[in-house]
């Protein structure tokens, strides 16, 4: 096992790691400060897919108050109100700095300004953007200025688990797997930031990147931190349906194309947004989702198992000059965008759940900050596109001060809690010593099948006590599943063991908050409890592990700046 | 290439020491899969401990190039359909930089060359300051768009001999992002940019043949961009500056 | 000077330099094909024109070639890797300018030689070498054209186009000049 030490660890390099590595080495230069990351650094994760934007309210007329309405509205009320204040209130200054600090060049208007976009359930254009590639240009800005600095980078190191001292009193380091050799890293950090990004990649068809398996919120319910709103899965509507052979399935249509008038078909061929929703195709991301579901079930599906997206009727030239990053896309997969129809499934895209943490950064456990998509409370229970890269970049750079600032009080080095180490380390090899990993693939399968059809859009009572059970069982397959090959040097199948085990724990607390919340707010939806319930006593769920069982608990939402009946005064 | 066939697909197996083998997988199509497909499906099946790399797989990420028949392409967004010749393909790791294992590469040196070439924003503003107008059809701002959306895949580098052959050249990835910041009017060098790139070893050793061009997937041009920082450099030599 | 500025001029010196060498040689093959190497060897009576016009033309193949030369000593380290077409018949055209430059001014200051010079190239063998030759400089003044359109006018689109062009233009070259020589 290597030992390393370092003032400042950072898990992750999206938004929120790299943005997090770059101020707390601007608050402390004299720091040590480590970007690990479990690909390589700067495109591995989430921020670097995001094609919208960026939520910001800078235009003449906009205000930070109206950009936290739609937040909170669009969030079922259910949001932590400080945190999402917290977002809108520093997104204009975090656009700012990206622009002219980290080199950004987001597109501008006729008049040289910032060109701010329209996008769903908000009342402002106020989306900013760099055409539909906007992570591409942060992502890769940021991870240039990361290289520029005396950064120390861990690439192809996967954190595996979060080691408190044996008191208990404090994060002590985090063990890594160093995928290239296969051989443990401890790391030992006086600070540490949780950046991994989270991803609902336990579904069928899912948005994220391949490389997260919500890591973070399992290696955080296994320190004992809990995790709130976990029912809260975000589909995306169109997910690109290319058949079940193909990596290329779940990726993302981007949502412009509903916006400039696309349309959703059956298999039939028959328009049926309309029936639903005055707004049809431009209705919000949860109704949908939730539609298309239905139609689906109803039988009225395409070859596949999904629905069309058909642009042809805006003309095929407009369609490829106005997407022409998504017509190339869908061609590279022998579809026709522009002129044809094209295959779609919603799509798991965004937790909003994730672990409890405060507008500083901190969380319950001292020594461990968490930001970005690892955490939950800013959304509840929906987001509003163009605000997950402002809230990854926006609490990534405010735990970088955070933790900066941390180094100065904080005491040195502890030392991990010596059981906890090796228990973490014993779980980890388990796999390579059984053979199976030919049955990898399948479990991951089974899972995704599971979860999709009884975890999904459509929830009842009834699904959730089988998948419990199912959910179980996989459990129980993968502990006696091995990863086959004995070399654990750059072993793609060990990963996929450990991403699965990951995985289920975490739709366990996905299924376990869901059975918890019996209403349907945002992306959760109970056929059984179709009803929002009081928006004024809305309570948040909270799961946590404890030994081997999941616990959870609904706790009261605290409405600290604006109130559900204010609302109408709008 | 059509569902049902059987495809022989040759992978150059090997990690950073000891020789790499081609070793040969026979994988049934299903569907129109793409190059990184038919690798998970032979990971997945035949062998669970090939390495290879990938995250996005939407050619957002940048992180799954391959040599493919000897070509390097970004395999997430390459139809099988489209490169298999006679039933046949071909993988190796994409070459010039260190094999971590299989087709998995290490693309370390090649975003230390991307800094070396001064490859990052400097900014004269500070965090706070008003954000720059600029117009988005003035000559500064569409030259910076054109070589603005590199995804950092090193397909280009790969293609290029010269980087191949001469490690202190930045490649043709580092000197079009130096060409978009030299046309950002934003950056606090820009033009001055010019001298930190332009001296023995650096752009002029580039000769516009375009390998780099024809190879780029996202369409860019680093060539052009190479060209436009040479006119840019003479220029600027003319008037005596650096 | 600093030397990122001597380099940058260098480099500019052997693309002007082969500009005008495109001009210059385009003049000297269409004198070969209208009048003939040996009419040009024996041109009666003519006055400094001619002959400081291939002075010139000599001269730039000196600063063009040697500048070629220097920079690929200069990356001599790697080996043949980055060979390119460009690069081999410019290698090509240095071994073959001197012979050919030698053998012509002295065909020029003796008529005796010259008579033996024009029996070998009378040889059917010899008219190929001459296509060859042709083909040699044509491409790679054309290539280098290419070249000089992509850096000096970035001209960046139809590169692929130009290419074919110059390669059809080479052909025709190859096979018109020395055939009109005879
Ligand atoms: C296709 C797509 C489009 C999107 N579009 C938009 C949009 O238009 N607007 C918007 O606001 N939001 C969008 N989002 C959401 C947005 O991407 C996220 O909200 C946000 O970027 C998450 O940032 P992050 O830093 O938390 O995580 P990520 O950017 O996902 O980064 C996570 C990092 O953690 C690393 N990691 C994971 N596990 C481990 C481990 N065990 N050890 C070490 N490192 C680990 C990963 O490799 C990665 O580097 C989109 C998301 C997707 C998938
Ligand atoms: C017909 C007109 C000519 C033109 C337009 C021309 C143009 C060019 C150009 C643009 C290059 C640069 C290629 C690169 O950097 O890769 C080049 C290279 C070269 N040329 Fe020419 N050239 C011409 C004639 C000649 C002649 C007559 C000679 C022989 C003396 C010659 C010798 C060379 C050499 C040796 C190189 C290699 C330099 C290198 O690759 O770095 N060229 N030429
Ligand atoms: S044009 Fe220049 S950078 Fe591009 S491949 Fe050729 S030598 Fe390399
Ligand atoms: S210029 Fe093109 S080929 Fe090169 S790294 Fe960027 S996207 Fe890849
Ligand atoms: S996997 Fe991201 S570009 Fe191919």
């Amino acid at each position: 096992m290597i030992r390393l030490e370092t003032d400042i660890l950072i898990l992750g390099s999206g938004g929120a790691g790299l943005f997090a590595a770059l101020h707390a080495k601007a608050g402390a230069p004299e720091a040590s400060v480590t970007v690990a990351v479990k690909g390589l650094l700067g495109k591995s994760g989430c921020t670097r897919m995001v094609q919208g934007g960026y939520n910001v309210a800078v235009g003449p007329g906009d205000s930070v108050e109206r950009h936290f309405l739609d937040t909170i509205e669009g969030g079922g009320w259910i949001n932590d109100q400080d945190l999402a204040w917290k977002l809108v209130e520093t997104a204009p200054a975090r656009v700012r700095e990206l622009e002219n600090q980290i080199g950004c060049f987001f597109d501008r208007g006729p008049d040289g300004g910032l060109h701010r976009k329209a996008f769903a359930g908000q009342s402002f254009d106020r989306t900013v953007h760099k055409g539909d590639l906007t992570g591409i240009e942060i992502i890769g800005r940021l991870a240039e200025q990361v290289w520029a600095r005396d950064i120390r980078r861990l690439e192809d190191h996967r954190a595996i688990a979060l080691l408190p001292d044996a008191a208990g009193a404090a994060l002590a380091g985090v063990l890594f797997i160093d995928m290239r050799s296969g051989d443990f890293t401890l790391v030992r950090a006086r600070a540490v930031l949780l950046a991994t990004g989270g991803g609902p990649t336990m579904y069928r068809y899912h948005t994220p990147s391949g490389d997260k398996s919500c890591d973070g919120m399992a290696m955080a319910l296994r320190a004992g931190l809990p995790l709130r709103d976990m029912e809260m899965v975000q589909f995306h509507p169109t997910g690109l349906l290319a058949g079940p052979g193909t990596r290329m399935t779940g990726t993302v249509l981007e949502e412009g194309l509903r916006g400039a008038g696309g349309w959703l078909l059956t298999g039939g061929g028959e328009r049926f947004m309309l029936r639903v929703d005055d707004r049809a195709e431009r209705a919000t991301r949860d109704i949908i989702s939730r539609t298309m579901i239905e139609e689906i079930r109803a039988g009225r599906a395409t070859p596949h198992g999904g629905l069309y997206l058909k642009m042809a009727h805006l003309g095929p030239a407009r369609v490829r000059a106005e997407f022409k990053g998504m017509v190339e896309r869908c061609a590279d997969c022998g579809l026709d965008l522009a002129g044809g129809l094209v295959e779609v499934i919603p799509s798991a895209h965004y937790m909003m759940g994730g672990v409890v943490f405060a507008p500083d950064g901190s969380t319950a456990l001292p020594g461990l900050f968490a930001a970005g998509e690892d955490t939950g409370g800013v959304h509840g229970a929906n987001r509003l596109g163009g605000n997950g890269v402002a809230d990854s970049t926006i609490f990534g750079g405010i735990a970088g001060d955070t933790m900066a600032a941390w180094l100065r009080d904080a005491s040195g080095f502890r030392e991990p809690d010596r059981d906890l180490l090796d228990q973490a380390a014993g779980r980890a090899l388990a796999p390579l010593h059984r053979n199976g990993a030919g049955r990898l693939a399948d479990l991951r399968d089974r899972l995704a099948t599971l979860m999709w059809d009884k975890v999904g859009i459509l929830r009842t009572g009834r699904d959730l006590a089988d998948a419990e059970a199912a959910l179980a069982d996989l459990g129980a397959e993968l502990a006696e599943t091995g990863a086959g090959s004995a070399s654990p040097a750059y072993n793609p199948a060990w990963h996929d063991w450990l991403n699965l085990e990951n995985l289920i724990l975490v739709s366990r607390a996905i299924l376990l908050a869901a059975q918890t919340r019996q209403g349907s707010r945002g992306a959760h939806y109970r056929c059984d409890f179709p009803e929002p319930g009081d928006l004024a006593a809305s309570s948040y769920t909270e799961v946590r592990l404890q030994g081997e069982v999941l616990t959870a608990a609904n706790r009261p939402v605290r409405h600290t700046r604006v109130r559900p009946a204010q609302e109408t005064g709008r | 290439m059509t569902a049902g066939e059987v495809i022989t697909v040759t992978i150059r197996r090997g990690g950073e020491h000891g020789a790499p083998v081609p070793v040969d997988f026979r994988v049934p199509i299903t569907g129109d899969p793409t190059v990184l497909d038919l690798v998970t499906a032979i990971q997945r099946d035949q062998a669970p401990d090939l390495g290879y790399r990938f995250s996005c797989r939407v050619g957002m990420c940048g992180s799954c190039a391959m040599l493919v028949q000897g070509r390097p392409r970004w395999t997430c967004r390459t139809r099988v359909s489209l490169v298999a010749r006679r039933g046949r393909l071909d993988l190796a790791p994409l070459p010039g930089l260190p094999v971590v294992k299989d087709l998995a590469v290490d693309m370390a040196p090649f975003f230390e060359k991307w800094a070396a070439a001064g490859g990052g924003f400097r900014p004269c503003e500070s965090g706070d300051a008003v954000l720059a107008l600029v117009a988005p059809e003035s000559p500064a701002r569409r030259n910076a768009d054109a070589a603005i959306e590199c995804i950092g895949c090193g397909v280009c580098a790969a293609a290029c001999r010269v980087a191949g052959a001469e490690p202190g050249y930045p490649g043709p990835a580092a000197l079009n992002r130096v060409w978009t910041l030299v046309n950002d009017v934003r950056d606090a060098d820009g033009p001055r940019r010019l001298a930190e790139v332009a001296g023995p070893g650096g752009l002029f050793t580039c000769h516009s043949q375009g390998a780099c061009t024809a190879c780029c997937p996202k369409g860019l041009d680093p060539s052009r961009s190479i060209a436009g920082l040479k006119r840019a450099a003479v220029l600027a030599a003319l008037r005596g500056e650096p | 000077m600093t030397p990122v500025r001597r380099h940058v001029l260098l480099w500019l010196g052997q693309r002007l330099a082969g500009l005008l060498l495109a001009g210059g040689l385009a003049i000297h093959l269409f004198q070969v094909w209208s009048v003939g190497g040996a009419a040009l060897v024996a041109r009666p009576g003519g006055g400094v024109g001619w002959p400081l016009f291939y002075a010139g033309v000599v001269g730039l193949a000196l600063i063009h070639g040697g500048l070629g030369v220097h920079g690929l000593w200069r990356e001599r380290r790697h080996g043949l890797a980055a060979l390119s077409i460009q690069r081999l018949t410019g290698i090509a055209l240095v071994l073959f300018v001197p012979v050919h430059v030698s053998v012509s001014i002295a065909c020029v200051v003796c008529p005796a030689l010259a008579a033996t010079v024009f029996q070998v190239a009378a040889l059917p063998l010899h008219r190929g070498f001459e296509a060859a030759v042709v083909a040699l400089v044509v491409g790679h003044g054309l290539g280098g054209l290419r070249v000089l359109a992509l850096e000096g006018l970035l001209w960046s689109r139809g590169q692929k186009a130009l290419a074919w062009i110059a390669a059809g233009l080479t052909m025709a070259a190859a096979v018109a000049v020395p055939a009109g020589a005879w």
